[in-house]
């Protein structure tokens, strides 16, 4: 571990890397500061853009547009009442009270100290326990992916919106998606229409670009301007308050990057989920809990530091086990495979010194984090005011390079394109992305794992469900994950 | 992601004590890739230059057919500087994987660009994109350039699994218990699964052979024990040298020893004549070609491409460097020259045809 870390080190300590950490951190915060542009969005934006990197430093740089983006979203949260990504939904109900309350510096100030926090905590315990949890990986067998692999999917589909069904629809869709290629245990051909770019592989980033970039495109061009809400920057004061405040609940910070850290390392839970319950968690745990939702900073703190430390646990099931934590990770799973980091519980043997600057760069990332926020805050929040008809031609060409420049494919391009105009649709009809995007990933890996589990039983289904204590837990989990929420509205009449 | 035919990570079993290697590696992926987009987005190479006195003019495109850093990748850089020196001119590597190699071969017959644009043929991948992969290409429209690295496939067991010693304890279990012995492979259609079925075959013994998604996953299936043998080849596998063991090579004679617990040959430990499971069914090799289009036209561009890769592949300098990796690899090194290389491919082709059957049944 000690030989990885200095390796690590020697990654990090370059000149570049530490030159890009700083670009992205900037490059996630301005697109975490425009409402609906979540992180994902912008990984996956970028992703292409990091073929001319090393492979550690592109999925440096990624990780650390991740933590930008993040924290990115508090801004329009505080000052518009419009959370910049979905981590950031939360932290809307007690930072906007308090912008209108005057306070808007605070709250921003809050949501800094926070966010770095969290984000920062949450790496350190990522570099100390990623080795004893690769060890815990080597217990997975081909029935523990299978089941791990449907508790992803099946939890993100209970957990995202109101309508578990449509969670579930968009996950199966995105399964059968991935069974386009050829068959994993007898190499037939299958559904691939005849071309040779769909026969043994999904071209997988032109979908993940399509799904979650061409769509927003979609999306804004219905919008003249991001935002109609007028900005009033001069509240933007006493920031350093706010980071005082902060640092002075140290016990408010650790609840909430405790949450976000666990959460985090969940397959399939991500921000979204996080910020809530931390939010909600503090809400029962306080002696006022009446004051939030009105603009209680406790509210800022217990979001803002959730949804940060989110973004280095994530990162665990997607090291160790190629299971992505959430629909960035997925796009950073992506940035490990097409750059030849095989991630699994060989990661820290094979790519030990790569896989140790990845997590280094995250706390680097929290520190510059720190800097940047203090610096240029006040100023990205105008982003929201750019005019939709420069953004969306700028980003579509961007992205049609960007994703031509894989391959020198054409047929990738169209292909995102057939993927960008998918996920409007399913936008618009308020079916989530992300169970997809976890369905197209995890599917040969589930099929896969699947058809070995039976072929190792010798045909006997047992084997994916109580093989060892691991897959029954894993199902019970997601037993659990599917009936909760009805149960607990069945419970509430 | 799933990998058809071949284990695309054929050299990462040196990876984990190649640290200063793969610095070095990745150190030139960046720079080599910014070459590789630049390339894409430019218009194609001026061929205007004609004879072959001032070739190469231009970078040759180096077409790989699997993503970066996988082991058709890091055989091409290692031996880049070496061919560059030798042709007095500069490799643009461009990955294009997918299709089970099908892409990348097919972008470099689309490229017909006066022997400009060279491709790698990882063996037999290469030749299942005929066999069941439905390419539009055939053989005579490879022009080949040499071949330069072999690796032997072998069988592995867990070295802490006492049931047996050698290869006949397994040969006798898997006959007397038929299909109680899981086997991974890297893949359904591959190598590895010929070696199997053609042991299957001579031996009488029947595994449950069980296809993973790739050569890392099947390795690491036998590490943790999920399966009870992994079929593979000898510098894939060598990062499980501490977890697993050899019992036998798929060798005339086993030349390395040192990698493989000085494991016997299958056809000498099991008595039965080496013709009837060939070592050339379960290797691995890796072929540089161009199309043969551009090589009727430009002849003699073909030869200096033919001379230079000689002269790199055989220096003393390139086997220096492999001598120096760890473990030494200098004895993956097999250069074959164009005419040999153009019969091997046949022979691996009809081999693997004849047998498609064979496998298709035991998978």
């Amino acid at each position: 571990m000690i030989d990885n870390l200095i390796q690590g080190l020697g990654i990090l300590l370059s000149i570049q890397n530490l030159l890009l950490i700083s670009i992205a951190v900037c490059i996630g915060i301005v697109a975490g500061a425009i409402p609906g542009f979540t992180g994902t969005n912008t990984v996956a934006i970028a992703l292409p853009f990091t073929l001319a990197m090393a492979p550690e430093t592109a999925v440096v740089f990624l990780a650390a547009i991740y933590v930008g983006a993040n924290y990115g979203g508090a801004i329009p949260a505080v000052l518009i009442n419009t959370p910049g990504t979905a981590g950031a939904t939360a932290t809307v109900l007690d930072a906007y009270p308090m912008s209108q309350q005057g306070k808007a510096g605070q709250a921003i100030g809050i949501s800094i100290a926070a966010s770095v926090f969290g984000g920062l905590t949450s790496a350190i315990f990522l570099v100390l326990l990623i080795n004893p949890v690769a060890e815990i990986a080597f217990l997975f067998g081909q029935p523990e992916f299978f089941a791990l692999s449907m508790f992803g999917i099946i939890a993100l589909a209970s957990v995202l919106g109101d309508n578990i069904a449509k969670g579930l629809l968009s996950g199966l869709f995105g399964l059968l998606i991935a069974a386009i290629t050829l068959d994993p245990v007898t190499g037939q051909r299958r559904l691939d229409f005849g071309f040779p770019e769909l026969y043994s592989d999904l071209p997988f980033i032109p979908i993940i670009v399509g799904l979650f970039a061409i769509s927003e495109l979609l999306y804004l061009i219905k919008k003249e301007k991001i935002s109609d809400t007028d900005i009033d920057v001069d509240s933007y004061d006493n920031v350093f308050e706010g980071v005082q405040y902060a640092l002075k609940n140290p016990f408010q910070l650790f609840r909430a990057t405790s949450i976000g850290t666990i959460i985090g390392s969940i397959p399939g839970a991500g921000t979204s989920v996080a910020n809530f319950i931390s939010w909600g968690e503090a809400k029962r745990a306080s002696d006022n809990p009446d004051q939030f939702g009105k603009g209680n900073p406790e509210g800022v703190i217990a979001s803002e530091a959730s949804n940060n430390a989110v973004t280095s646990s994530s990162l665990i099931p997607t090291l160790v086990l190629g299971i992505p934590g959430s629909g960035t990770t997925a796009v950073m799973l992506a940035a490990l495979l097409l750059h030849g980091l095989q991630p699994g519980p060989q990661l820290m043997e094979v790519f030990g010194a790569e896989a140790t600057a990845i997590m280094l760069s995250l706390i680097a990332a929290n520190i510059v984090l720190l800097f940047f926020a203090l610096a240029i805050s006040r100023y990205i929040v105008r982003v929201v005011l750019l005019p939709t008809q420069w953004l969306v031609p700028i980003i579509l060409v961007l992205t049609v390079i960007g994703v031509y420049a894989l391959n020198s494919s054409l047929f990738d391009a169209w292909f995102m394109i057939l993927f960008g105009v998918l996920g409007f649709t399913m936008r618009e009809h308020d079916y989530s992305l992300i169970p997809l995007v976890l369905g197209v990933i995890l599917g040969p890996l589930a099929e896969g794992a699947f058809r070995r589990s039976l072929e190792l039983s010798q045909g006997d289904p047992s084997i994916l469900f109580i093989s060892s204590p691991i897959t029954i837990v894993l199902w019970l989990l997601a037993l659990f994950a599917l009936t909760s929420k009805p149960l607990k509205r069945m419970i509430q009449g | 992601m799933f990998v058809l035919a071949v284990d695309n990570t054929h050299t990462d079993g040196y990876m984990t004590t190649k640290i200063k290697s793969r610095r070095r590696f990745l150190g030139t992926v960046g720079s080599a890739s910014v070459v590789g987009i630049t390339g894409c987005l430019s218009v194609s190479s001026d061929n205007s230059s004609g004879g072959a006195e001032d070739y190469p003019s231009n970078p040759i495109q180096t077409i790989i057919p699997f993503s970066e850093g996988g082991g058709v990748d890091r055989s091409v850089r290692e031996l880049q500087s070496f061919f560059e020196e030798s042709i007095d001119g500069r490799l643009r590597l461009e990955y294009r994987p997918g299709g089970g190699t099908q892409i990348g071969q097919q972008a470099v017959l689309d490229a017909n660009s006066d022997c400009y644009t060279v491709g790698v043929a990882s063996l037999p991948a290469f030749n299942f994109t005929m066999i069941t992969g439905g390419a539009d290409y055939e053989l005579s429209d490879f022009a080949w350039i040499g071949t330069k690295l072999v690796d032997p496939g072998v069988l592995r067991k867990h070295r802490d699994d006492d049931r047996f010693e050698d290869i006949t304890d397994v040969i006798e279990y898997a006959s007397e218990n038929p299909g109680d012995l899981s086997v991974s492979t890297s893949g359904p259609y591959n190598q590895n699964v010929l070696g199997l079925a053609l042991l299957q075959e001579v031996t009488g013994a029947e595994f449950n052979i069980v296809p993973y998604d790739g050569g890392g996953p099947s390795r690491n299936a036998l590490v943790t024990r999920e399966v009870d043998l992994v079929h593979a080849n000898v510098y894939n596998s060598v990062n499980t040298t501490d977890d697993t063991e050899v019992l036998a090579i798929h060798a005339e004679e086993n030349n390395w020893a040192e990698l493989t617990d000085n494991a016997p040959t299958f056809s000498d430990a099991l008595g039965f004549e080496q013709e009837k499971v060939p070592p050339s069914g379960p290797e691995v090799r890796y072929a540089w070609y161009t199309s043969t289009e551009a090589a009727d036209e430009y002849s003699e561009r073909l030869s200096i491409l033919r001379e230079s890769f000689e002269e790199s592949v055989t220096s003393q300098e390139y086997e220096e460097y492999l001598s120096e990796l760890s473990p030494p690899q200098e004895r993956k090194r097999d250069f074959r020259p164009p005419d040999e290389t153009e019969q091997l491919v046949q022979e691996k082709q009809d081999q693997m045809e004849s047998h498609i059957d064979t496998m298709e049944e035991v998978i």
